[in-house]
């Protein structure tokens, strides 16, 4: 191009502002596209230059991934939009609501927001509670809300936050309560992981008496939860709040984006079923509130709130004396009779549950027991951990080669340091038995199957196995084992193996201090319960891990679950780095996660390894199904066999590669994706069912934040053309929370024996 | 870049304008999230951490103690960031049980202030110009800012996305252009 033919400033900074582009293209846009000179001028004026793009994208790839935990920062630190006004002189910078001063934001959630604030007029803190009115408002619902309200101040009880006043500002209802400093049961529980048994029983004495008192008024409260039970620190004393407030919740959005405003968790079943409720839905949420006190989880969690609404409705929770024998027996069975299905079972109101309380828990002789027997177990477990320890520090003299005597001292620790009981760990064949499962395990030769008897819980230290390969079993009963790890920051896994490790019949609870997932701030080491790099058989077992963990890294030839479930609320069901030819069958298994199944390879693998995986009759529930990952392009391909499971979650398939590779790194679009996947993964199916909206294929790219990209087949047909298959037989699913309340009605989504119902109509 | 145009830092000090406080937030939380994540800081912390900051920086920025003429606002931001930090890792220390310093606290100690300052600063400039790209799409056609994005970001040959995306290299130019322009308004109005 010559010079002369170069536009000047003015027609290129039309060129700039000019209207939408049109796909031939005039002979000005012709130009720019071949002119180096004109595209730098282009560049100027729009001032690229001081954009500096090129030193960006450095720091682009660098960026880290999108952060819950700043979101939910995020959304504290929000305003909402309405509703705030200025005091009466404008020179004040303080917002008022009515002629209260509002000074800071407490909380804010679906419901509306909370704030700090003042009563100029009485010179007190206050707690002052916006509701949020729906868009497209309801003219109608201030007023209920004024009425409710009214209902509420009149309860009058030292377990109930009192309701001072109450008002409309410019449409926007809202109460003043009084403020409670010492935080809600919801942070004690997630801060302490469970409350000691007394103060369980305070706790229940005191909810329950809040209860009786709203119940008296005429007020049902129907969101019994721990957010709602606040600490007052100063009385030393619960207190009940937010009453009847969940009736106002905004219920259409709620069901059109499938996402719940409130947590499900606590709701009774019928007030899931959407039926008309009593007191006696109250008393439920309280037995699910008491459980959580104990365990540190509602008995009816669950990764979506369409799971959480299905356990509540048809899970019966397990006995908490089987979950912590601290627990007496009566408080047990009082709990299991508050969480009774069948509002006839449950007892008859707040006032009588508060009598049963104060009769049981009031005698000294029998609160005297319970302490004694917790004293006994805090002891017991304090024994254990120590000989866990002193077994692990033999094990380092062993492979130092200095210490031979290593083991007598084990075992007299064992045969010396308890009483006569013979303890739960045998192994098979032989007449010892065993204090804690670490020392059992330190006794063990390869080969050897370790019986565990009773039900536990058994604390134990992490065990790592090298290459003993051992069969653990659980006797009779189903014993749980709690791992704990010495040091909280370490990423060590609850088991370690290299070689061949059968589990059978076991609870594997893998307790890592909340936060230390991310292992202080480097993503490298996520702890894994399990991490085996040799052949693994999991039967009848539940693995069960907080945060982000991962229950299970494999990497080893053979796999096999069976009648198994894998938990991982944030983090990766089963990681796998596959070797060549190896062969993952998972049948008539749960797994929930956020991703259930997360594959991955790096750069220094070469060569497509070539594995089988088999998938049938299992419950899938999360995010996404499979996630596939790998610097430079996954490095395996997967056989896949899928037949009769159910596929509850976001995203079957997400391809993810990490953008921060060498020259060659990828970052292909969906179209790119789609070309790929099959490259990886072959898809053979038969009566699967699917929820409903699936996305089938997902792309998402790391490190440049982009939200994930999707354009693939959006039907079970279209699916089933894309891996080139017809009429598979699987079905797509509406999710029950589309109908409204109405769960009853479609069987087939409860449970893996549903899926084989309904597939037997479609399948050969 | 200094002109008195009233910007979003200047509307954010008023404490009735909620719009403003909110898009604050949006642009400058996830910043210093992003530098504490940098700096080796567990992603719940950095979060906590971040709503102290934003939190200080809601009750400075009405008592005049942030003078927009006396130095930039992402050095203020940046010491605000920093205090918060020492804060928490002061904390902490006085926390820690035994066993000696986590990973994230030798890492604190270790990296220069040179250093550190630079990476807030390239973290800012890249937050900032994250958040308006992400703005001004609402104002291009997908394959405009599609365009933008792949050129200018992820630096593909223009004459590729051309192809890909049935344009001309003259329209992909344009198309790159024309969203850096709208950017750098954006920009404009948050820090003047």
């Amino acid at each position: 191009m010559t010079d002369s033919a170069c536009p000047d400033d003015a027609k290129l900074g039309e060129l700039l502002r000019g209207g939408e582009l049109q796909v031939t293209g005039d002979s000005l846009e012709r130009h720019v596209g071949e002119c180096a000179r004109c595209q730098a001028r282009l560049e100027d004026l729009a001032g690229a230059a001081e954009l500096r793009t090129a030193e960006l994208a450095r720091v682009a790839f660098d960026s880290s991934s999108p952060s819950p935990f700043l979101d939910q920062a995020m959304r504290r630190l929000i305003e909402p939009q309405a509703g705030m006004t200025p005091g009466p002189s404008a020179t004040v910078r303080q917002p008022r609501l009515g002629r209260y001063e509002v000074q800071a934001v407490i909380g804010a959630g679906g419901m509306g927001a909370v704030f700090r604030g003042r009563d100029p007029r009485l010179k007190r803190a206050v707690a002052i509670k916006t509701l949020r009115v729906p868009d497209g408002g309801d003219a109608g619902m201030a007023e209920r809300f004024l009425r409710e309200a009214e209902a509420i101040a009149a309860i009058r009880s030292d377990y109930v936050v009192s309701v001072f006043d109450l008002g409309v500002e410019r449409g926007v209802p809202f109460l003043v309560m009084e403020l409670v400093d010492g935080g809600s049961l919801a942070e004690q529980i997630e801060r302490d992981g469970r409350l000691p048994f007394e103060r369980v029983v305070k706790l229940a004495k005191e909810v329950a008496a809040a209860l009786a008192a709203a119940h008296t008024a005429g007020v049902i409260h129907r969101d019994v939860k721990p957010r709602n039970v606040l600490y007052d620190a100063e009385a030393d004393r619960y207190k009940l709040t937010d009453f009847g407030l969940v009736k106002f919740q905004d219920r259409p959005s709620m069901t059109a984006t499938g996402a719940m405003a409130g947590t499900p968790e606590y709701m009774s079943p019928e007030q899931a079923e959407g039926k008309p409720i009593d007191a006696r839905s109250d008393l439920f949420s309280l037995g699910g509130l008491l459980y959580a006190a104990c365990t540190g989880a509602s008995p009816f969690q669950a990764e979506s709130a369409v799971a959480s609404i299905m356990r509540v409705c048809r899970d019966a929770p397990r006995p908490l004396d089987q979950i912590d024998r601290t627990v007496p027996a009566w408080f047990a069975q009082l709990v299991a009779a508050l969480l009774e299905k069948n509002p006839e079972r449950r007892p008859g109101s707040a006032a009588e549950l508060l009598r049963s309380l104060e009769n049981q828990s009031a005698p000294a002789a029998s609160m005297k027991a319970t302490k004694q027997r917790t004293l006994r177990y805090a002891t017991a477990g304090v024994a254990l951990i120590a000989l866990g320890g002193v077994a692990l520090a033999t094990r380092g003299y062993w492979s130092d080669g200095t210490a031979t005597h290593a083991t007598n001292e084990t075992a007299t620790a064992q045969t010396t340091g308890e009483s006569a009981a013979p303890g739960p760990f045998r192994l098979a064949g032989r007449s010892t038995s065993f204090t804690s499962l670490n020392a059992a395990v330190d006794e063990a030769a390869t080969g050897d199957v370790i019986e565990v008897h009773g039900d536990g819980p058994y604390p134990c230290l992490p065990i790592a196995l090298g290459d003993k390969a051992l069969t653990l079993r659980a006797a009779a009963a189903h014993p749980v084992l709690v791992f704990t790890p010495i040091d909280p920051k370490e990423a060590k896994p609850a088991i370690g193996a290299a070689n061949k490790l059968a589990l059978e019949g076991l609870e594997l609870r893998w307790m890592t201090p909340a936060r230390a997932s991310a292992t202080a701030g480097f993503d490298t080491l996520v702890p894994s319960a399990l991490h085996i790099t040799g052949d693994l058989e999991l039967t009848n077992c539940i693995v069960t891990v907080a945060q982000r963990n991962t229950c299970l890294r494999w990497g080893g030839a053979r796999c096999t679950i069976r009648r198994s479930r894998l938990a991982a609320p944030q983090g990766v069901a089963l990681a796998w780095r596959p070797k060549a030819g190896a062969k993952l069958d998972i049948a008539e298994s749960e797994i929930s996660a956020e991703s259930c199944l997360s594959v991955s390879t790096d750069a220094s693998q070469f060569g497509a390894n070539i594995c089988d995986v088999t998938w049938s009759a299992n419950t899938f529930t999360g995010d996404r199904l499979l996630r596939l990952r790998g610097a430079a392009g996954p490095k395996f391909r997967l056989a896949t066999t899928a037949e009769r499971n159910r596929f509850d979650v976001k995203n079957v398939m997400v391809m993810e590669w990490t953008a921060r590779g060498p020259r060659g790194q990828e970052r292909p679009n969906i179209a790119e994706v789609r070309n790929r996947l099959p490259r990886y993964v072959s898809w053979r199916e038969r009566a699967n069912l699917y929820a409903s909206p699936t996305r089938f294929i997902a792309h998402e790219s790391l490190a440049l934040r982009l939200a994930t990209i999707t354009d693939g087949p959006s039907d079970i047909a279209s699916w089933e053309q894309f891996w080139g298959n017809s009429s598979t037989g699987s079905i797509q699913g509406d999710p029950p929370d589309s109908r409204d309340g109405d769960f009853g009605a479609k069987p087939e989504w409860i449970g893996p024996k549903g899926v084989r119902a309904d597939a037997g109509d479609t399948s050969p | 870049m200094s002109t008195t145009h009233p910007s979003l830092l200047i509307r954010v000090r008023d404490a009735r304008d909620v719009a403003a406080w909110n898009e604050f937030v949006a642009i400058y939380a996830p910043l210093v999230h992003a530098y504490l994540r940098k700096r080796g800081v567990q992603d719940a912390d950095a979060a906590d951490i971040a709503q102290d900051v934003m939190q200080a920086v809601s009750g400075y920025i009405g008592r005049f103690d942030y003078d927009p003429a006396r130095g930039a606002f992402r050095g203020w931001l940046y010491q605000i960031t920093r205090n918060k930090l020492r804060d928490w890792s002061d904390k902490r220390k006085r926390q820690a049980i035994g066993a000696g310093d986590t990973q994230a606290l030798q890492a604190l100690h270790e990296l220069p202030d040179a250093t550190e300052e630079q990476t807030w600063n390239e973290l800012h400039a890249w937050q900032l110009f994250h958040w308006a790209a992400e703005k001004a799409k609402v104002d291009f056609r997908d394959a405009t800012w599609e365009a933008f994005w792949r050129t200018s970001v992820q630096h593909e040959p223009a004459k590729q996305v051309a192809e890909q995306l049935g344009m001309t290299p003259g329209a992909v130019h344009v198309a790159k252009c024309r969203v850096l322009a709208r950017i750098k308004e954006l920009l404009a109005d948050v820090e003047p």
